[in-house]
């Protein structure tokens, strides 16, 4: 059929058609499934180092798809398309954040329909939604489930905003039930 | 037994195994991993839905059928690839899971006289952003959302595919928003 191809080698012609099988393989599991690269850069620095550490991405969280608030994800950078940044989200959509607490007017926004609200976790070294805004959730390339490197071996990323939501929810149901036994025994005496 | 001998083996059992129609299939499967990347960074198609495009995509001629036009899928993200006029295919910055086909009317460093729901009269462009607009006056859009990221360019589209009585390239039209192709003065000083 190809008179060309029927030149070269068949065991070259095998070597090539099996090495471009498997490289799209990978390319696809890497783009869709999951990925494990090296970041550097001071913006995330006690959660993750500036440089030799290995994150492992979920891809299938992709655009955005089931992350929420104390996330660390990889997003296209919004200013630099072809530059991601790791970051963690802190105002999903509708949220009503403060901009800057450093800043002395305490100017607060609330985060648009399809977006959401990225800072690194070192707020001083760290080029984020203070200076872009708020970041469409399309760009959200994947959420980062762990980190290894060679100085501080194998971690899970845990969401840290989860602890204080449940803290905040403990102390609530504390007060209630400090409350209702007063009128329990009100109405049951 | 030599090397040989061993690899000749090896072969025929290869050979009479490549055979097997599960094998088969399962050989033809491979494939499918390079047909994704080939969609995924080559060319692909899209299916226009929608009235923002009319008259240069899907216009009243269509009788409510939609059109498919080609979608280039590489070098889209580059700075400074995108030009003022082209038809591209971008994600919706308002719902990460929906597509809006819009034209370009200015790329980053570009300064834009607005339409209706925008709050400001003029917009720059940042650089590495575009201002997307549809043809259509009634049109989801950059009016509406503001400058949007080349990082959520999906494809731009060269070409109509589907009528075939319209084939070809996609015609001109929008509207010219860049502020000093207009001479657009914005502060009158009155006298």
């Amino acid at each position: 059929m190809f008179g060309i191809f029927s030149r070269i080698p068949v065991e070259l012609r095998t070597a090539v058609s099996i090495a471009v099988r498997a490289g799209c393989a990978i390319h696809f599991f890497r783009m869709h499934i999951f990925e494990s690269s090296l970041t550097y850069g001071p913006s995330m620095i006690p959660t993750l180092d500036e440089k030799g550490d290995f994150v492992n991405i979920d891809k299938l969280k992709s655009r955005g798809r089931g992350v929420q608030v104390g996330d660390v994800v990889v997003a296209i950078k919004p200013t630099t398309s072809d530059q991601r940044v790791c970051k963690r989200i802190s105002g999903m959509p509708g949220d009503i954040i403060l901009i800057d607490h450093e800043r002395s007017d305490n100017e607060f926004i609330q985060v648009p329909k399809g977006h959401c609200w990225v800072t690194g976790d070192n707020l001083s070294m760290s080029l984020d939604s203070r200076t872009y805004r708020a970041m469409p959730l399309a760009l959200v390339k994947g959420k980062i489930i762990a980190a290894h490197s060679f100085a501080r071996g194998f971690r899970f990323l845990p969401n840290t905003l989860e602890d204080a939501a449940e803290d905040e929810l403990i102390t609530n149901t504390v007060t209630l039930v400090e409350d209702e036994p007063v009128e329990v025994a009100t109405t049951s005496s | 037994m030599g090397f040989q001998d061993w690899f000749a083996q090896k072969s025929r059992k290869w050979a009479a195994l490549r055979q097997k129609p599960a094998m088969r299939l399962f050989i033809w499967s491979t494939w499918i991993p390079v047909a994704i990347c080939f969609l995924d960074h080559a060319y692909f198609l899209g299916h226009i839905s929608g009235n923002s495009m009319t008259p240069a995509l899907n216009p009243d001629s269509n009788l409510g059928k939609r059109d498919i036009v080609l979608l280039q899928k590489f070098l889209i993200k580059q700075p400074g690839y995108l030009k003022v006029g082209d038809v591209v295919l971008l994600r919706n910055p308002m719902d990460p899971d929906k597509f809006l086909c819009k034209r370009i009317l200015g790329v980053g460093g570009d300064e834009i006289v607005t339409r209706h729901p925008y709050p400001q009269k003029t917009c720059f462009v940042p650089f590495n952003h575009v201002w997307v607009e549809g043809d259509n006056i009634h049109s989801f859009d950059s009016n509406n959302f503001g400058p949007v990221s080349l990082g959520l360019m999906h494809g731009k589209c060269p070409k109509v595919l589907w009528p075939f009585n319209r084939f070809g390239a996609i015609p001109d039209g929008g509207r010219e928003a860049r502020k000093e192709k207009l001479g657009y003065v914005d502060d009158v000083v009155e006298g």
